[in-house]
C-alpha cells in the first residue's frame, strides 16, 4: 500500500509540476472542499500486469484552469481540448505509477484514457485500493487506483 | 533545407508538447506533421517521403506505436527513417522490446528538457543539423 501511495504521489506531482507548471500537495480528503459535480472524470484501464483502473476526478473550472495551462494558456477551452488534456495527465500519471510498481523486467499495457463530463455525482468503486486528493492553487483533484481483488501491488 | 519531422500521438495535447520542447530544443528550424495514430503516420510517412525523423507514441488506438515500428522497418521505403519513441509505458522491458527495431531514443512521459537535452543533442548531430 506504501509502494501504492508513494508512486502515486510522486507521478501526480512530477507530471502536474512538468505539464502545467502546477504544484500539487497531498492531503487529507477531510481538509479540502468535497468534489462535487459537475465534474470530469478519466479513466485509463489497466490491463498489465494486473487488472485496475487508475482514474481522475476534477472539477470543471480547475480542468478549464489546468489544460489552459498546460497549452500555454492562450486560446479559449473547448470541452474536447480540456478532454484531450486531461487524458495526456492522466496517461503520463498512470504510465509512472506503473513504471514505479510494476518490476523493471516485466512490461506493462495500459488501455486508451477516457474522459467524460458527469452533471451528477458517481457511486464510489468498490475495488478503490488508494484514494488520494491532492491541493493545487485553485481548488483540488481526485485520483484513484482500483485494482481486481488480489492483485494489487 | 528545412528538416521535416513527424510527430505521431493520439493526444493533441501531447504532440503540441512534444512540438514545443523541441522548438525550445533547437529545432525551432523544422517543419512539423502530426498523426493521431500508427496507420495515419505510416500513410503521411509514404506521403512525405524526405521526412527526416519520427516522434511516436506507443499506446494509441487503431494501429500501436510497436506495430507500426514493424510495418516501418518491413518497408524498403521507410525503413531508413530514424524513429523517437516518447511514451508514458517506459521501463527495461520496453526498451528490451523496441532494441530489435532500431529506434534512435527512447524518452519517458513527462519530457523534461534538462534531461532529454543529450538525447536530443545526438538526434541533432544524426540529422545533420
Amino acid at each position: 500500500m506504501n509502494a501504492s501511495i508513494t508512486a502515486l504521489n510522486n507521478a501526480v506531482q512530477d507530471t502536474l509540476e512538468t505539464l502545467a507548471f502546477t504544484e500539487a500537495v497531498p492531503v487529507a480528503a477531510a481538509r479540502v472542499e468535497p468534489l462535487s459535480a459537475p465534474f470530469y472524470v478519466t479513466t485509463l484501464e489497466v490491463k498489465q500486469p494486473y487488472a485496475g483502473s487508475i482514474r481522475l476526478m476534477i472539477g470543471r473550472e480547475l480542468a478549464i484552469s489546468l489544460v489552459s495551462s498546460m497549452l500555454g494558456g492562450s486560446d479559449p477551452m473547448g470541452d474536447a481540448s480540456v478532454q484531450d488534456g486531461l487524458c495526456e495527465l492522466v496517461n503520463t500519471i498512470s504510465g509512472r505509477i506503473l513504471a514505479h510498481l510494476v518490476d523493471n523486467s516485466s512490461s506493462f499495457d495500459l488501455g486508451i484514457p477516457q474522459t467524460i463530463f458527469m452533471e451528477t455525482a458517481r457511486p464510489r468503486d468498490p475495488d478503490v485500493l488508494v484514494r488520494q486528493t491532492y491541493a493545487l492553487n485553485e481548488g483540488s483533484i481526485e485520483l484513484e487506483l482500483a485494482f481486481k481483488k488480489g492483485q494489487a501491488a | 533545407m528545412e528538416k521535416t519531422i513527424l510527430i505521431i500521438d493520439d493526444s493533441r495535447t501531447a504532440r503540441m508538447f512534444i512540438k514545443q520542447c523541441f522548438e525550445i530544443a533547437g529545432f525551432a528550424g523544422c517543419h512539423f506533421l502530426e498523426a493521431s495514430q500508427g496507420q495515419e503516420g505510416l500513410d503521411m510517412m509514404r506521403s512525405h517521403p524526405k521526412l527526416a525523423l519520427v516522434i511516436t507514441d506507443i499506446n494509441m488506438p487503431v494501429k500501436d506505436g510497436i506495430s507500426m515500428l514493424r510495418d516501418m522497418r518491413a518497408d524498403k521505403d521507410l525503413k531508413h527513417i530514424p524513429v523517437l519513441v516518447i511514451t508514458s509505458t517506459q521501463n527495461a522491458a520496453r526498451e528490451a522490446e523496441l532494441v530489435p527495431l532500431q529506434v534512435a531514443g527512447i524518452l519517458a512521459k513527462p519530457l523534461h528538457l534538462p534531461q532529454i537535452a543529450q538525447t536530443l543533442t545526438n538526434l541533432k548531430t544524426q540529422l545533420g543539423m
